[in-house]
């Protein structure tokens, strides 16, 4: 819709420049096509009156005119064009006038006959494309007056209306948002004076047959009007919104249209027979639109029809044969309100859009239609004449489509993500009232303010969308504990796997008889209170259970080696817990016999060995209470002394009953929730070489390597790096050994971080090992 | 940067020759 600035400013008192407007509009989302300037806004150019002309003596195609500019001495003007005749009105720039593509006017001597200035065409001074000649104006044109008085200039700012805001499809309309955003005095309507005295309702005039459709229809009579051209200035105004004058009363109901955003029709008259009925079409009506084409009609159209046929296709078009023409003399001057539904579906099935029926369907203000009905009667009788029926013919109800919508402020400012503390006086500026807490009143033009979010949208439009901060949205985000978590859990798996073993996946839920399966007493398990099958009723405490039923079934299929492991969450009564546990089965063949090998089946020492690798932790292992499922079980015991977990043998005739051929090993480790390794640092190498020493010494048969172990590191001795135990040995004979005594063989490892040993240092070093040793333990040593 | 360099500063290495020396010492720092 093209809007004239000049027209604006007749409701709004704006000190703002056209960008400022452009931009305003633009940010509350109303977007501006273009902007374009009109009109001659020409300092030092005026209407001039060619009085006469001749040949120029030196040129063919120049003439010498004389000119009147006003004043009392003629001018002479050299001019290159020919469509003019001696008394035609032109558009003169004098000297000192600079045109609209920077010429600079100035007097100076044309082949040599003196030219005081330029006459000019339409082209040159910007106000049509038409460079072929001189622009001839109105033979009333007051000569020596400045151009921009026939040319008035103005600027008009081309914008595009979403189909929710019917209420901006009018320069009041737009002047009123103009307003509201940028806290304006609100913009007062037209005054308007030929108000009926009263409404009266006459079904001999106005019918309505399909009120659902049409609510509510008005009807005005003017008597005497005189049909003709309208006048200047209402031309100019259609002319610059982009419509076509026609004559003073169809004008003027563009006018209204153009001006409230309410569509209007003049009947003429004389051509009604009997009065107006609003009614669906009947099949195969016909009608001759105004815009020249016939039209057939359906039982779906609504349409004005009188009491024979046909009038208007209703909020669409009017019909030739009832339209207001040169001899027309009464008038009939229809403002209605339709369902906007319809007018649509009407105007989509016969291809047919109009400046009315984009209105009507997008939906007008019910509250305006009849302050445009007489604002239309104002104009007839000015730029018309006649004489106006005091009263006006009604039919039905204008609906009511007020609303009331509730706002929270603290749901605006979180959809918004903002605090806006003013959102209650910008909703009041955009003419809604509050009606109690945050329920706001809805003015009838802003039928699309239906939602608590439409309101929430309004107060954003006005706050400005530009002052909501904008935030990265979706950033990388920081790997999380859990992350961490995870991925040690992965690389674990992967060492086991690396191991050489499966991973099982178990159920969660186990049968009673699984907490037979367990490396400790009896736990209280969860129990399930309605389970789905009896096997799965509890919540496991263990893995180990599950463990043992899968290698049964590896068993019973008959394979003879089932090494497995186990990662998943355990449930205990106690403490409401749930832990990440690590649990491994292994039986079966470490190795099978070859040729170049034997058979090793898997003991202890090789579940210790890959706990080991699995866990990259140091650990010793002490007995611990046997269960009946296991009569040896070991606690896994960290350097800290935490207990980690258990390992344990399964008792021999369970093993046998599973079917496993061999000794079956379980462990079972409580893996640490959250606590993960530090970020991995470089530890420097070793630069400076080892010193080896070893001692041998007779100890009692029950000393544990643990125990020797202890011995050692209680010496502190920074020097000491690695101990090996390189032999132990045992003669049931008693002869090299005593019986109850075994004899151990440690390698230990000397180095300084900062310098080569010498021998001294670690032979003194190796000394004070060896006497703690004997110390702590009381061993003897065998030099 | 190089990859080198990213490791250097991530796993606190005071010297790039570290990387190709291929020291099993200093490999067995990174055994998973």
């Amino acid at each position: 819709m093209k809007l004239s600035l000049s027209w604006l400013k007749e409701f709004l008192f704006v000190k703002h420049s056209v960008t400022e407007l452009v931009e305003a509009l633009t940010f509350a989302g109303v977007e501006v096509e273009g902007v374009e300037q009109r009109g001659a806004d020409l300092d030092k150019v005026i209407v001039a009156q060619i009085e006469s002309f001749e040949s120029h003596p030196n040129a063919d195609r120049l003439s010498v005119c004389r000119v009147n500019d006003g004043s009392s001495l003629a001018r002479q003007i050299v001019c290159g064009a020919k469509n003019f005749r001696a008394g035609d009105k032109v558009a003169l720039a004098l000297p000192g006038a600079v045109l609209p593509d920077g010429v600079k006017i100035k007097a100076s001597k044309l082949r040599g006959v003196e030219s005081e200035g330029m006459l000019c065409s339409a082209s040159e001074l910007h106000l049509a494309d038409d460079a072929s000649g001189l622009l001839i104006l109105p033979a009333d044109a007051p000569i020596g007056s400045p151009l921009s008085e026939i040319f008035p200039p103005d600027t008009i700012i081309e914008v595009e209306v979403t189909p929710n805001r019917p209420d901006l499809l009018s320069h009041f309309g737009i002047a009123r948002e103009l307003a509201a955003l940028l806290d304006l005095p609100e913009p007062k309507l037209p005054q308007v004076i030929a108000r009926p005295e009263s409404a009266r309702e006459d079904s001999a005039v106005v019918r309505l047959e399909a009120p659902q459709v049409c609510p509510f229809y008005s009807a005005r009579l003017l008597r005497g009007v005189q049909v003709g051209p309208s006048p200047g200035w209402l031309r100019q105004r259609l002319e610059a919104a982009g419509l076509r004058s026609i004559n003073n009363v169809v004008d003027a109901t563009n006018y209204v249209l153009l001006e409230l955003g309410q569509p209007l029709h003049a009947f003429d008259a004389a051509k009604i027979r009997g009065g107006i009925v609003v009614r669906f079409a009947n099949p195969g009506e016909e009608l001759l639109a105004l815009d020249g084409k016939d039209y057939e009609l359906g039982p779906d159209d609504l349409v004005i029809a009188d009491h024979e046929r046909v009038l208007a296709i209703a909020g669409v078009m009017g019909g030739e044969g009832s339209g207001v023409a040169a001899i027309t003399t009464d008038l009939l001057l229809e403002a209605a309100y339709f369902n906007p539904g319809f007018i649509r579906r009407t105007s989509r099935r016969l291809g047919l859009m109009s400046d009315s029926s984009f209105r009507f369907e997008r939906g007008v203000d019910p509250e305006g239609v009849l302050l445009a009905s007489a604002r239309a009667i104002d104009l007839f009788l000015k730029v018309a004449g006649g004489k106006v029926d005091e009263s006006i013919v009604v039919g039905g109800s204008m609906p009511n489509l007020t609303g009331v919508v509730e706002m929270r402020p603290e749901r605006c400012n979180m959809l918004l993500g903002m605090e806006i503390p003013d959102s209650a006086k910008l909703l009041s500026r955009l003419g809604l009232k509050q009606a109690g807490g945050n329920r706001w009143e809805i003015p009838s033009f802003r039928q699309d303010l239906i939602r608590e979010v439409d309101l929430i949208e309004e107060v954003c439009r006005m706050a400005g969308i530009q002052r909501i901060p904008s935030r990265a949205y979706g950033s990388a985000t920081r790997s999380s504990a859990a992350d961490r978590v995870h991925d040690e859990l992965m690389q674990l798996r992967q060492r086991l796997v690396g191991l050489g073993l499966f991973e099982a996946r178990t159920l969660t839920l186990v049968d009673e008889h699984s907490l037979d399966f367990l490396l400790e007493p009896r736990p209280d398990a969860l129990t399930l209170r309605n389970p789905l099958v009896e096997d799965q009723k509890i919540l496991r405490p263990s893995l180990v259970p599950g463990l043992v039923r899968a290698a049964e079934r590896n068993f019973n299929r008959g394979l003879s080696s089932v090494a497995i492991f186990e990662i998943g969450r355990v449930f205990r009564v106690a403490g409401s817990e749930e832990s990440m546990c690590l649990s491994i089965f292994l039986s079966g063949e470490r190795q099978s016999k070859s040729w170049n090998q034997d058979a090793a089946a898997f003991d202890l020492f090789d579940l210790k060995g890959m706990l080991k690798t699995a866990l990259r932790k140091e650990f010793a292992l002490t007995r611990a209470h046997p269960t009946t499922f296991a009569p040896l079980v070991c606690h896994v015991v960290d350097a800290e002394g935490r207990l980690m977990g258990k390992v344990g043998q399964v008792r021999p005739g369970l093993a046998k009953e599973i079917g496993a051929r061999g000794p079956v090993l379980v462990a079972e480790l409580t893996l640490p929730a959250g606590e993960t390794a530090q970020g991995f640092r470089y530890k420097p190498l070793d630069r400076f070489p080892t010193v080896t020493r070893d001692v041998a010494f007779l100890a009692d048969r029950e000393l544990k390597y643990q125990a020797v172990l202890d011995a050692f590191a209680s010496a502190g001795e920074p020097l000491l790096t690695n101990i090996h135990l390189f032999d132990l040995f045992i003669d049931p004979s008693g002869e090299k050994v005593p019986l109850h005594k075994k004899s151990m063989a440690c390698s230990l490892t000397y180095r300084a971080s900062d310098r080569t040993l010498t021998q001294e240092e670690a032979n003194a070093a190796h000394g004070r090992l060896k006497s703690q040793l004997v110390e702590r333990l009381g061993v003897t040593l065998r030099e | 940067m190089g990859l080198e360099r990213l490791a250097m500063s991530l796993f606190g290495l005071p010297d790039i020759r570290l990387l190709i020396e291929n020291d099993q010492r200093f490999l067995a720092q990174f055994a998973t």
